[in-house]
């Protein structure tokens, strides 16, 4: 970063006074692409297609399952803390029970508490907390969706994030990637992010929360020389948005597509593509 | 030290704004030892601010609370986002009875409090909020609801618990029939 910023001061004899640091970044571009036109013929200023994607992730439901050095931290911690704490009210009751029960034995406190026998007991209590929090059974961890192995559902891998892919035919391969589309003049990138997710999800705006108007990464295309001339530009810019599911969403019919955990996108993104997706994907085990 | 004296003062004459990693080198501990002339702040804040923000969490469990609204001042300040206040509201006490089925016996009875922590954020720029944001939300332990909001004056209003013998002394003052008005000195 230091080396760039002195370059650019370099060339400030170059430039004229008054020019923001952008501009100076601009001319150093333009500058060091002059050079490369001089020694060769291509065009000027290369020209880029704009598309943007969404990154549309089911956040996970619930907690990961604790690491090792975790669970034995936490066992410390709760030795540490009982041993060190005081006793609570439940606890002091439970010495009074055991006083007035030994008394009872004697046969001396009948008069001065008549009803002691009746009493409920703190252990009493216990016991049928106890029984009522047998009663509750937790839903379980892993769920149907996760032993069968269905990619369609977003109810498998619930303490993991899980991204929405989708298909797509080109020229016959068929390439899984982000739902992405085309930049059109006069509209936001955000704006058409939103739109790549329409074409391919039916309920898009309450259930999706699309996080911030600026783009979370970028993936840059250099086409091969035979499609530049064919089609005009040097290459293609993905942006990508990140956006989170908030509740259902139904998928339009014709789209193939798969909810992915993070290890499972190795086999189905390109590696360059991959890398470009990972660098603004929280990071997961 | 010197140095990155003598690069912001080159940057600075040649009217050059600063990028964002010379400003997170000047805004950590050496701002307060740079003398800079004013007219370099008179066009404002180039990134959009926001205004104060509150960033409240609310929980069953303390202790858990207490050790998230750390982390989340933790990474404002490592983010280089001003941190304001950072308080405790009164927690909400609940009373929750289970009836036995058709009959107003009541089979279990609950006491649940729900403790707030917030933290106030200041001056957060419109390119940082997204990523604070979803860090947090990455980050959210079990349990813990996250809410983000504007400063009202309501969240101030309620970090703070009706005194009761005040206020019952002073409806008794109402009902005999207010102040007496005290003849002060003219």
């Amino acid at each position: 970063m230091l080396s760039f910023r002195f370059r650019a001061i370099a060339n400030l004899s170059t430039v004229k006074n008054g020019v923001s640091l952008s501009n100076v970044c601009q001319n150093t571009q333009s500058s060091s692409r002059m050079l490369y036109d001089t020694l060769s013929t291509t065009n000027p200023s290369p020209k880029w297609q704009l598309l943007s994607a969404v990154c549309l992730e089911r956040t996970p439901i619930i907690m990961p399952p604790m690491a090792k050095i975790e669970e034995e931290m936490a066992e410390i911690f709760e030795k540490l803390d009982t041993t060190k704490s005081l006793k609570s009210d439940h606890e002091l009751k439970q010495d009074e029970d055991k006083k007035v029960s030994a008394s009872l034995v004697d046969g001396n406190q009948d008069e001065n508490n008549p009803d002691a026998a009746t009493r409920q007991t703190a252990q009493d209590f216990e016991d049928a907390c106890n029984e009522e929090l047998n009663k509750f059974i937790p839903s379980p961890r892993i769920t149907a969706e996760d032993l069968s192995g269905d990619r369609k559902s977003t109810n498998r891998k619930l303490d993991k994030h899980l991204l929405f892919v989708v298909q797509e035919k080109n020229e016959g391969k068929k390439i899984w990637k982000l739902p992405q589309a085309q930049w059109i003049n006069g509209e936001t990138l955000r704006e058409t992010a939103e739109r790549a997710l329409k074409e391919h999800v039916k309920t898009p705006d309450t259930s999706v929360r699309v996080l911030g108007n600026a783009p979370w990464g970028v993936h840059t295309i250099k086409y091969p020389s035979a499609t530049r001339e064919k089609v005009g530009f040097t290459g293609a810019k993905i942006f990508f948005f990140k956006a989170q599911l908030l509740s259902g969403c139904t998928t339009c019919s014709n789209t193939e597509y798969h909810w992915l955990g993070r290890n499972e996108l190795t086999e189905y993104f390109d590696p360059q593509y991959l890398r470009s997706v990972q660098k603004f994907l929280i990071d997961e085990d | 030290m010197f140095k990155l004296q003598a690069l912001g003062r080159v940057l600075r004459t040649a009217r050059i704004t600063q990028t964002e990693m010379v400003n997170v080198m000047f805004s950590r501990s050496m701002n307060k030892f740079i003398a800079e002339p004013e007219y370099l702040d008179t066009k404002g804040p180039q990134i959009p601010l926001y205004e104060p923000l509150n960033v409240q969490i609310k929980s069953y469990d303390f202790t858990v609370l207490e050790i998230f609204s750390g982390y989340i001042h933790k990474t404002a300040e490592n983010m280089g986002i001003e941190v304001d206040d950072c308080w405790a509201s009164p927690c909400q006490k609940y009373k929750v009875q289970t009836f036995k089925p058709f009959s107003t016996q009541i089979e279990n009875q609950y006491n649940l409090n729900i403790y707030e922590r917030n933290v106030q954020v200041v001056d957060l720029e419109a390119t940082k909020a997204p990523i604070f944001f979803h860090i947090i939300q990455a980050a959210l332990p079990e349990g813990v609801k996250l809410t983000v909001k504007l400063h009202d004056d309501m969240d101030e209003e309620n970090r703070y618990l009706p005194d009761l013998e005040l206020t019952q002394l002073k409806n008794e003052l109402d009902a005999l029939g207010g102040p007496t008005v005290s003849k002060g000195k003219r």
